[in-house]
């Protein structure tokens, strides 16, 4: 990863964490984009420490307006982008009568919309020179679950934008690959206002010893490491204990 | 990323070239054990050779997927090396052809190798991979995600694998073994070569002529990520494409 830069969306946290964590320690130049400012420099700080260049970007990838701003920073700073990682996500589960239609704007906002915002800012500097889209999905963009289904259907759709903007890169130097986890120790989880789906889900995921999110960025590293010919299209995994 | 094989005994079918003899070389200098079958039992032989002259420890047992007898030869031979905690089943043929044209003999083939071959060989080594774990990385193909013209029975073999695969999958969690899938598009081996009908030949060198397809060692990159997970990690599937092939 010596020399590449990447762009790490949701890195305040959990896999996007775990994900510049790891890239920085491989050499990589890393730019951080979250909401949360504090988090943000907490993590810049950690990591300048072991000697990685990084740039801190408070950005809510909802804002098309926040996103090309951090695009004009990152190309300032950093000179280039090698490497996007769309990691930023929300999963608010409830069933589908519950009408939490609020949750739901927010999940197509964050997990889908923000995902082709982000994308259409940093691909112009990624076709220069070639580099990666890494498009962090879901088992649920594969397996429908009941009080899932509006998250099914943004991971769906990532998972479907994903693979047609693949085959529209083939052969520009662009790679586009989809990595779909199941269930990971992050903060995701905590954020169900559906108390009786926050039951159901612990319940259903009980005694699964969880994937942690460093698994999910050796992922990410095993996709960007690949030499040029050869495209990682598509990762899923799971805790070993996962069935669904 | 700790990609660390030491101390795992792997089994490795249609190890005689492409991709098994790749992932044999790869898993061996990762400290594995190494278990090589197929049927041509001098090239498997001079791979025994060659890697244990690098020091690695590596047997070759001949052996046909389709032959349950043969199999179960494999397994009381493999022992010599410790309990087989991984297998790979690797062997496979393809061989394209326009449904039209009746290449009877050809299905009946791709069938036995690439779905009965599979299941005779898991069920094989199962009773190893279960006294304490292990994995089983089956290697698929994008035509088990994927269909095209010239690919119907195969696609169809690859399909079974997948679903099959799967399914194993959940069963085996009770039994600390995990299961997963590696589906690679087109790749620098024999595979190809052993098309008999003239319209899927054709096809397949308009397709992929000129293209920097896969090297049999990216595949093996693959297996090596997805078996040295660590024991709470399961890698279920992973496709993987020529960077140019759409």
């Amino acid at each position: 990863m010596q020399g590449r830069v990447a762009v790490i969306t949701g890195a305040s946290s959990g896999i996007g964490a775990a994900t510049a964590r790891l890239l920085a320690a491989e050499g990589a130049a890393v730019a951080l984009l979250a909401r949360r400012a504090e988090r943000l420099e907490a993590l810049a700080l950690e990591l300048e420490e072991y000697g990685a260049k990084v740039v801190a970007i408070q950005a809510d990838v909802t804002d098309p307006a926040a996103v090309a701003a951090a695009g004009e920073q990152v190309a300032s700073e950093l000179g280039r982008v090698d490497l996007l990682v769309n990691n930023a996500g929300v999963m608010l589960l409830s069933p589908f009568e519950a009408d939490l239609v609020d949750e739901w704007e927010r999940m197509i906002d964050v997990n889908f919309t923000a995902v082709l915002h982000t994308t259409r800012v940093f691909l112009p500097a990624l076709r220069d020179g070639g580099g990666d889209v890494v498009n962090i999905s879901s088992v649920a963009g594969r397996v429908v679950f009941e009080r899932s289904a509006v998250y099914n259907g943004t991971k769906h759709a990532v998972g479907a934008w994903s693979e047609a903007l693949r085959k529209e890169l083939a052969g520009t130097g662009v790679r586009v690959g989809l990595i779909e986890p199941g269930v990971v120790a992050t903060e995701l989880t905590t954020h169900f206002s559906h108390d009786e789906t926050k039951a159901v889900y612990a319940e259903r995921y009980d005694g699964v010893e969880r994937l942690e999110a460093s698994d999910v960025a050796d992922a990410v590293l095993f996709m960007v490491s690949r030499p040029p010919r050869a495209a990682i299209n598509e990762i899923l995994l799971r805790p070993s204990a996962q069935k669904p | 990323m700790n990609l660390d094989l030491s101390g795992r005994v792997a089994v490795i079918t249609g190890a005689s070239s492409g991709i098994g003899a790749a992932t044999a070389r790869r898993l061996a200098e990762h400290g594995a054990a190494v278990v090589l079958l197929a049927r041509r039992g001098d090239r498997i032989q001079s791979l025994q050779q060659e890697l244990a002259d690098a020091g690695h420890s590596a047997l070759a047992i001949e052996a046909d997927v389709t032959d349950a007898a043969s199999l179960n030869r494999a397994v009381v031979g493999a022992r010599e090396l410790g309990r087989v905690d991984l297998l790979v089943n690797n062997a496979g043929v393809m061989l394209l052809s326009r449904f039209d044209e009746a290449h009877v003999a050809e299905w009946k083939q791709m069938i036995d190798v690439n779905v009965t071959g599979v299941l005779l060989t898991t069920n094989a080594f199962l009773d190893d991979l279960t006294d304490g774990g292990g994995d089983i990385v089956n290697i698929s193909s994008v035509a088990g995600r994927m269909t095209a013209p010239n690919t119907s029975v195969y696609n169809a073999t690859k399909w079974g694998v997948v679903g099959w695969s799967d399914a194993l999958r959940q069963e085996l969690i009770a039994k600390d073994v995990r299961v997963g899938l590696i589906e690679p598009g087109a790749v620098e081996t024999e595979l190809a070569g052993h098309i008999t009908s003239e319209v899927a030949r054709q096809r397949f060198h308009e397709r992929f002529d000129g293209m920097a397809i896969l090297q049999a060692g990216d595949i093996a990159d693959a297996v090596l990520y997805m078996a040295s997970r660590p024991p709470h990690a399961a890698v279920n599937e992973i496709l993987v494409r020529p960077a140019k092939q759409p």
